[in-house]
């Protein structure tokens, strides 16, 4: 049984480690305990008294704690570059408003805008220690740092990421071919003027961040009785008439597993009914025996340039009792997958389509 | 202790604690190899962590919670895949002390890792760390009532085991 006199409960060298921890805390410590208690006291600190840490202990831990809150901060680095982008967003998105021509931006800009502000703001706010609600003048204060994410210039989405300056989009290759799939297209229904909405979406596909370069290219190709040349697929601007998010020209970087939109508008040329099919501008895409017959021979095509992109129409050879339709083909800047999407009941008008833009969904 | 924030912290923790809670892990663990490395994660932890160390009187407190937390996990560990048994700490004791002592010792060794897990951290906190009930109630995170009854079952239950021996 534990022996409650030993001499050892006397020994200095004991009573200076037992001293060690602190102080204040044990004078009259040993008073409130009973013999049994002092004597494990005692048998417990004589068990472990002769660990004695690693020689390199204390240098190892120099070395760990500085490494260990590296590795903190870096965790907190991707949280602070997705709140930067997000930041940046704002100035760009009402700089883009601005300089628009248009007096009256469209509400849906402005409020979509400052809703990602907003959101996405917040949840990365404390890393970057900006608080969200300084929407116009807190971004400008961070715009020097904005800048990684955001020229600030809209529409040069193509070519941002070749500015050496932008160093977030350095630090995520460009999206090859090979990384992007899962891509999809859709159509929505036409509302009462004829607009038919959609969008394209790819994934990036890859293990690890990719950086979209440029809006990719939309294609199409009039089926049935549509005509390609009445036919035209142009950039979104702000105050075109559609409600198509406003393309902010910064630089967009998925990270694994997400996917970027490319949404278009499809607006029927103006006379033409809710299908731009009655009177379509010129030829005239009249289903007729002779107008078939003739198209039927020859294979149009023409050519646009937009966005680092090539748009292409091709008139498939139509007959009469194909409905008109417009296949939409879309093909990233790098290639790879190229979703398709049909608009159907549609024979001349324009597709209005915006660069690459982060997917919400 | 000199509190001393100017200098480094570090050292002047390590300095301080460093022993005197490897041995607690080493009573909570009966295993100096393991309980090297339990000690060393709750110094990086705690030290990492800046608002836990804006305040050099919580330092130790936070280091001994840490130190019985991963003790915790490192014996469930042990338990779940490695081996049922630890093995027993290696006997370093020096030479002049006598057999008694030593055999006194692995006594209760033995009897210490049989004591239920509660009752092993209660006597380990209160007699080898000096916490009184109310620190180690807070540390572990039970009532002071709760250390009572599991620090005087863990008695009952040593005195038994020594006296057996």
């Amino acid at each position: 049984m534990i022996i409650p006199d030993s001499p050892h409960g006397m020994d200095p060298k004991n009573r200076e480690h037992i001293s060690d921890d602190d102080n204040a805390l044990k004078i009259g410590y040993e008073d409130d305990l009973s013999p049994e208690e002092l004597a494990l006291r005692r048998l417990l600190h004589d068990a472990v008294q002769d660990i004695e840490p690693r020689p390199e202990t204390l240098n190892h831990l120099r070395r760990a704690v500085p490494a260990r809150r590296a590795h903190r901060r870096q965790l907190l680095v991707g949280a602070a570059a997705a709140c930067l982008l997000a930041i940046a967003a704002v100035p760009a998105a009402l700089h883009a408003a601005n300089s628009a021509d248009s007096d009256n931006p469209s509400p849906a800009n402005a409020s979509s805008s400052r809703d990602s502000g907003g959101t996405n703001g917040k949840t990365g706010g404390d890393a970057a220690s900006v608080k969200p609600d300084a929407s116009a003048s807190g971004g400008k204060k961070v715009s020097g740092a904005g800048s990684a994410a955001s020229s600030g210039k809209p529409g040069k989405a193509a070519t941002s990421s070749t500015d050496p300056s932008q160093t977030l989009a350095a630090n995520a290759p460009s999206c090859k071919a090979a990384d992007l799939g899962n891509s999809l297209g859709t159509t929505g229904t036409a509302d009462s003027s004829g607009q038919v909405s959609g969008y394209f979406q790819v994934a990036n596909i890859s293990s690890g961040p990719c950086t979209v370069d440029g809006g990719g290219s939309v294609t199409f190709t009039a089926q049935g009785s549509a005509q390609s040349s009445g036919i035209s697929v142009v950039d979104h601007t702000s105050g075109d008439g559609t409600s198509l998010p406003d393309s902010s020209g910064e630089t967009l970087i998925l990270k694994a597993g997400e996917s970027f939109q490319v949404r278009f508008t499809w607006v029927p040329a103006s006379g033409g009914g809710t299908t731009g099919c009655q009177t379509a501008s010129p030829p005239t895409p009249t289903p007729s025996a002779s107008d078939s017959s003739s198209s039927s021979s020859t294979s149009t095509s023409g050519t646009t340039t937009g966005d680092g992109g090539t748009i292409t129409s091709s008139l498939d050879s139509p007959s009469d009792d194909t409905p008109a339709s417009i296949l939409l083909t879309y093909t990233p800047e790098a290639g790879g997958p190229a979703p398709v999407t049909t608009i159907s009941n549609a024979c001349a008008g324009t597709v209005y389509k915006t660069g690459a833009i982060a997917s919400t969904t | 202790m000199s509190v001393g924030t100017t200098v480094d912290h570090l050292t002047e923790t390590y300095r301080a604690h460093y022993r005197s809670l490897l041995g607690l892990a080493a009573l909570l663990l009966d295993d100096t190899a393991s309980c090297e490395d339990v000690v060393q994660e709750a110094f990086i932890r705690v030290h990492s962590a800046r608002n836990r160390v804006r305040d050099p009187e919580k330092t130790l407190a936070y280091l001994r919670q840490t130190v019985v937390n991963l003790s915790r996990s490192a014996l469930r560990r042990r338990i779940l895949g490695l081996r049922l048994l630890s093995k027993p700490m290696p006997d370093m004791a020096s030479a002049e002390e006598g057999a008694y002592e030593i055999l006194e010792r692995d006594q209760l060794k033995a009897a210490m890792r049989k004591l239920q897990r509660r009752q092993r951290e209660v006597l380990v906190l209160r007699y080898f760390a000096d916490m009184t009930e109310a620190q180690v109630a807070e540390t572990l995170g039970i009532s002071v009532g709760s250390v009572k009854a599991y620090g005087s079952r863990g008695l009952a239950a040593l005195r038994v085991a020594m006296e057996a021996a």
